[in-house]
């Protein structure tokens, strides 16, 4: 049985921050992270298509690898984002796939939370384990329907020897979930800049706590669910 | 001219005849050949370009496209899978596919011509700075536009050539204890 690192928040935000310094300086003055400079830091792909469910991401691997792709689920239950990430002999690759319908800032959202999980759970397995042994994750990301408000969640699966069966055991649950989830949010809204623009828009806007967050998630191009629970992680606002 | 080289022009010979008379069974068998000869599959690529040039069936070439698509998919998956491609993806394998998917952007037709014909290894850790220090290595100038649809396309035929590899790995592991089951890598 695979078991997944933990992590501290500080251990995250850690993680977070080091996508930023990886970036030109020209980056950092930025309050939209380049999400995609960031992505491109890893062999992963990243791409939109309409109507994301398992099926969908598995028929569009298929048609872009030539290969039939295995997925942990089938179904065509909509999903916000997919990540499939393989190693087999020392070769990595991956492809995010988000929902191309929902809005910019959902978007970014998903694509950060997959990155996440590559970074804090899939990468520290990969180290863990011989240079030649084989491995693929996937995940599909979903948004609650009774809540869309809420951030979202997915079932980490992965196949541990994928040359000899591919059997997808899941191995994520819900604390994996919100590491990827804090993950995104540090790497969307960084403290530093937060803080910064927190206490200058809070000066304008003052005890005004929806417009202020509103106007910090548009600053930050996440949405103001995201800015609500970074802001309440931050202690900037409670919850 | 040796062997080989005769080999593929009698190839590409037959594949335009069988072009010519619509001889899909042929065609696939051709384009089998090809996915263990990377020089075939440029030359078909270069025959089918002419052809639609010279004749205008631009919608039989996308057959022979939609043909070679599932030749892959079948025959690397399960038919050829004892003999998997496990050499290193190249930059002109990267630029042929580009051509074959239509997926070069019309400024970089020229570079990406000259491309075709590079057989240098792609770097393992595919990010976009590795793309750009081959790029400025090798004196290539191509659109920002061009290197990302060329790592995505890397990517992508990274993921096929490793799940044609772990199939193959499969098929034998389950000849070897005698179950005949060939599993394709979908789940159920």
């Amino acid at each position: 049985m695979t078991m997944l690192k933990r992590y501290t928040s500080h251990q995250i935000r850690n993680v977070a921050n080091s996508m930023w310094l990886s970036l030109d300086p020209g980056h950092l003055a930025l309050s939209i992270s380049p999400l995609y400079e960031m992505l491109s830091a890893y062999p992963i792909r990243t791409a939109e298509i309409i109507g994301l469910t398992f099926q969908s991401a598995t028929d569009f691997l298929t048609s872009e690898t030539g290969q039939v792709i295995p997925v942990p689920e089938n179904g065509d239950q909509p999903l916000a984002g997919f990540l499939f990430i393989q190693r087999f002999r020392s070769a990595f690759y991956g492809c995010i796939l988000v929902e191309q319908g929902d809005p910019i800032v959902r978007r970014r959202f998903s694509a950060a939370h997959e990155l996440g999980h590559y970074l804090l759970h899939f990468r520290p397995i990969l180290e863990s384990l011989p240079g030649d042994a084989d491995l693929i994750l996937a995940e599909g990301l979903t948004y609650s329907k009774d809540s869309p408000d809420e951030l979202p969640s997915g079932k980490l699966a992965m196949v541990d020897s994928p040359n000899r069966d591919v059997q997808f055991n899941f191995i994520g649950n819900d604390l994996v979930e919100r590491e990827a989830n804090q993950f995104a949010a540090e790497l969307l809204i960084p403290e530093a800049a937060c803080n910064i623009i927190y206490e200058s828009f809070s000066q304008k806007y003052g005890t005004k706590r929806q417009i202020l967050t509103k106007r910090l998630a548009t600053e930050f191009l996440v949405s103001a669910e995201a800015m609500r629970w970074r802001l309440a992680t931050l202690k900037l606002q409670s919850s | 001219m040796n062997n080989t080289e005769i080999t593929r022009q009698k190839a590409i010979q037959r594949y335009v005849r069988a072009i010519d008379k619509g001889d899909l069974e042929e065609i696939i068998n051709i384009l089998e050949q090809a996915t263990t000869d990377p020089d075939l599959d440029l030359m078909l690529i270069e025959a089918n370009q002419a052809v639609e040039q010279e004749e205008g069936l631009t919608a039989f070439a996308k057959d022979t496209a939609f043909v070679r698509q599932l030749v892959q998919q079948h025959f690397n998956s399960n038919i050829m899978s004892d003999e998997p491609d496990a050499r290193p993806l190249t930059i002109g394998e990267v630029a042929a596919r580009m051509q074959a998917d239509r997926n070069v952007p019309k400024s970089d037709q020229a570079i990406h011509k000259t491309l075709l014909h590079f057989s240098t290894p792609l770097p393992e850790f595919l990010n976009i700075q590795a793309i750009r220090k081959l790029a400025s290595e090798l004196q290539i100038s191509a659109s920002e536009k061009f290197w990302r649809i060329f790592r995505d396309t890397a990517i992508m035929m990274g993921i096929g050539r490793g799940q044609a590899q772990m199939a193959a790995a499969r098929k034998q592991k389950a000849r070897k204890s005698g179950t005949g089951r060939t599993d394709s890598g979908n789940k159920k």
